[in-house]
């Protein structure tokens, strides 16, 4: 039988029956976790920027700094595009296989999608925070089907149980804006979004982007 | 034609990715890059794939494709091979 752990160069040589199997599933595995190495990377720069800008913009409301500071928001398509185009583009000589244009597909569309929200939410006076959460939560639920990673999968899930919550704070906030008029309390359920925001993407992506990435250096 | 080592360890590779260049299929196999050389153009001249030589930048580059009929070879190689462990 041969030893695939010792194979380290293949010759023009015929395989047994047994061998060629093994060759087969040896060689189709060692190429998935060549190309899964750091696959948790885009949810760890998607989740740190987030959530670290979340937390900024927090203290912003908290401290009743001035609202010029809510343009930070922008910091994370600004930082975060370029961010992914410097660390997680691949090598020349690496191939794509299907699963990274799927993917790819996704998170473009979820990109796009951040355009109408944004327009929802400006032209309705609505939050867009219950938005972005509800696009980047069919995001992580697709791409963690895809790439078949539970964490992500779940990390996807934890974000759509969040925009419920997101959603249920924009109506109780409404509620004390118009029928009880208490402009204090609506402020400390917007301070109360943004900290929810920043706890969905820890846990919904921090942390799954570890376990990503501790698994797959694990098994490269 | 799969029968040997390094003809299925790169048709093994293609079977996942949408296509793969020279140096990285040099890469995974280990093979030498004449031998490798030698072996993608019996594959390609037994239609298993497909091979197109480009640019990256100055850099020539050798990207490889498994076509419909490999990947129906490959399908049948691994059915004779059950079958045949399975006997």
């Amino acid at each position: 039988m041969l030893n695939l752990n010792t194979l380290t160069t293949m010759q023009e040589r015929k395989l047994t029956e047994a061998e060629s199997l093994a060759l087969i599933t040896q060689m189709i595995q060692n190429t998935h976790r060549r190309l899964t190495v750091n696959a948790g990377k885009p949810y760890l720069i998607w989740g740190y920027l987030t959530a670290g800008v979340a937390l900024f913009e927090w203290l912003v409301v908290v401290n009743g700094w001035s609202f010029y500071w809510m343009f930070a928001w922008w910091l994370i398509p600004l930082l975060g595009f370029p961010l992914m185009l410097l660390t997680c583009r691949k090598r020349p000589t690496e191939p794509k296989n299907y699963i990274d244009r799927a993917v790819d597909s996704v998170w473009l569309a979820c990109s796009v999608a951040m355009i109408p929200a944004f327009a929802i939410a400006l032209f309705y006076r609505v939050s867009i925070l219950p938005l972005v959460t509800l696009i980047i939560s069919i995001g992580t639920l697709v791409s963690g089907r895809l790439i078949a990673m539970k964490e992500v999968t779940w990390g996807g899930i934890f974000f759509m149980c969040g925009t419920v919550a997101m959603a249920i704070y924009q109506v109780m906030m409404r509620h004390a804006v118009v029928v009880e008029n208490v402009n204090e309390y609506s402020l400390f359920l917007y301070k109360g979004e943004m900290l929810i925001f920043a706890l969905l993407f820890i846990c919904g992506m921090i942390i799954p982007g570890h376990i990503i990435n501790a698994k797959t250096r694990k098994n490269a | 034609m799969l029968h040997s080592e390094l003809r299925l360890g790169v048709m093994s590779i293609l079977l996942g990715v949408e296509e793969a260049d020279f140096v990285f299929l040099r890469q995974e196999t280990g093979a030498t890059a004449g031998n490798l050389s030698v072996q993608l153009d019996k594959l390609q001249k037994a239609g298993y794939i497909e091979i197109t030589k480009t640019f990256r930048g100055k850099m020539p580059c050798t990207l490889c494709r498994i076509t419909e009929e490999g990947i129906r070879a490959f399908e049948n190689y691994v059915e004779a091979l059950r079958s045949y462990i399975e006997k």
